[in-house]
């Protein structure tokens, strides 16, 4: 593959950010944890472990998602594209489908792990002594037990598509994994808190809207970051149907994040007297900042002016946050 | 963009559809009411307790407890599931004051719930434990919920080889999927 050595470089220095962004949720899910009281109930290892494999699960989903997304922004054979830029094309193709490789791949391992511990959380004991005919009745008779098993499979879905792509492109439409990847996404967050009895319904479909869109936003937004920003034309088209996307789904997160708070907080007070609601104001505030700094970003790419990246990784940095945030809210109480 | 919204709402439509299959009661199990109710006070002492909550309970996941004022467990036998109410039988209950019934059981979303509710014997029973009974003038007012369910299985071999071996399967897999194409 000819690349020149900056690009290399520059990869390099891309793939140290990356590890930071993704490691940033595992961190943050667990100090909120902690600090929001989940300990009550639960052991510190295990805790750990259901938080740290939750963000693990969200990330890896949202990376698929976000790769998919990205294909689908930088279509292969778009018109009055140069031939430089279409050889580009090519490549972030086949990158996309080794990351999809990658992120199915740790996807699949964070799901069997979290499963495991999320059943020894329920039984009270630790992973090591877990059988499986506990991880089995976990995993058939509770609604959070068959949401791990379906979101095991879309993962799996996803990475049966990147591995066939792998070998040649043309078997499996890049559509496939993304909507996969989305349905993964969501499963968790549907059969989750999702809503306690009264407005359940309305619980369920906002909640599926935020992790979607959430997953929409951060994903893509990421995906081009990572995988297009070095090529300046493909990211020149890829920007402004993204920009679009991402501000309707900033809409959708804010408007179901807003619905579900509601049915979940009781009263005002609890927005300041409990942990969740603690929580909960953070991951507003969050939500704000990665709004601005959005904002900032899609007037400057209006303007014209370059360093939409630098506005555009602050934003990707919050996420990070705000998704550790959210990986905490669901193992809270 | 048409496409991708087509996508998106597909799998919308999908997440909407699997929830119908996975069933409605996605929510927090919460305590709605318990025999003895909570801060009861009884001249005869009860032969089971019993807790009934807002959603279906699973059996095998669920225990309860009854502590004694003396610190002693008056519990007796496997906690029983039925529908929405858990049960547990109680030895002939002894020393007049507060019982503390314990519980923990599973949330439908796979969260453990833990809590405990009260009751005061205000007849000395018949009944005595084993234990040394530790007496304390005060009754104990902090909730004592049980630490863990009741082992399930008694031959149940650990299941995490099968787990660690499923983790490295895959972490090859996707290596050797990798490096074979790169070259």
């Amino acid at each position: 593959m000819p690349t020149a050595s900056p690009a290399d470089g520059a990869r390099r220095a891309g793939s140290g950010r990356l590890v930071v962004v993704v490691s940033t949720p595992v961190v943050v899910a667990f100090a909120a944890s902690v600090l929001a009281g989940a300990l009550a109930a639960t052991t510190v290892p295990v805790l750990a472990g259901t938080t740290a494999t939750r963000a693990a699960m969200d990330v890896a989903g949202i990376a698929c998602v976000g790769a998919g997304l990205v294909a689908a922004l930088v279509p292969l054979g778009a018109p009055g594209r140069s031939y430089a830029a279409e050889r580009a094309a090519v490549a972030v193709h086949h990158r996309i489908d080794r990351v999809l490789v990658v992120a199915a791949a740790a996807w699949l391992v964070a799901v069997v792990l979290g499963t495991a511990f999320r059943t020894a959380d329920a039984f009270g004991r630790s992973p090591a002594e877990l059988t499986g005919a506990e991880l089995l009745a976990w995993t058939t008779r509770l609604g959070a037990g068959r949401g791990m098993v379906l979101t095991l499979g879309c993962a799996a879905v996803v990475l049966g598509c990147a591995l066939a792509r792998l070998r040649d492109p043309a078997l499996v439409q890049v559509r496939i994994p993304l909507v996969a990847a989305l349905l993964g996404v969501l499963t968790p967050a549907v059969t989750g808190h999702a809503g306690s009895a009264p407005s359940h319904e309305i619980a369920v479909v906002s909640v599926a809207l935020h992790a979607g869109g959430a997953a929409l936003w951060a994903g893509g937004l990421v995906g081009l970051l990572a995988l297009v920003a070095p090529h300046r034309e493909l990211l020149a088209a890829a920007l402004p149907p993204f920009s679009t996307l991402a501000g309707v789904c900033l809409a959708a997160v804010a408007a179901s994040g807003v619905v579900n708070a509601l049915v979940r907080v009781d009263s005002w007070a609890a927005l300041v007297t409990t942990g969740y609601g603690w929580l909960l104001l953070t991951k507003v505030a969050a939500l704000a900042a990665i709004g601005v700094f959005g904002a900032l970003a899609r007037a400057r790419l209006r303007a014209g002016r370059t360093p939409v990246l630098r506005w555009a990784g602050y934003e990707v940095g919050l996420m990070a946050v705000a998704i550790g945030l959210a990986a905490a809210l669901t193992q809270s109480g | 963009m048409k496409a991708l919204l087509r996508g998106g709402l597909l799998a919308v439509v999908c997440g909407l559809l699997m929830l119908l299959v996975a069933g409605p009661a996605a929510a927090h199990a919460r305590l709605e009411s318990s025999d003895p109710p909570d801060g009861a006070s009884l001249s005869t002492p009860p032969s089971t307790v019993s807790l009934t909550f807002n959603e279906q309970m699973q059996d095998g996941f669920a225990t309860v407890t009854v502590i004694g004022p003396d610190g002693a467990p008056w519990h007796d036998g496997e906690t029983q599931v039925d529908g929405n109410t858990v049960r547990i039988a109680v030895k002939p209950l002894g020393p007049a004051g507060v019982y503390q019934i314990g519980y923990r059981v599973i949330s439908d979303d796979g969260h453990p719930i833990t809590g405990s509710v009260s009751f005061t014997l205000t007849q000395p029973g018949p009944g005595t434990t084993t234990s040394a009974p530790a007496p304390t003038s005060a009754p104990a007012t902090t909730a004592v919920p049980p630490a863990a369910a009741p082992p399930t299985e008694d031959g149940g071999t650990p299941v995490w080889p099968f787990i660690v071996a499923a983790v490295v399967a895959v972490a090859i897999g996707a290596a050797f999927a990798l490096r074979s194409r790169r070259s």
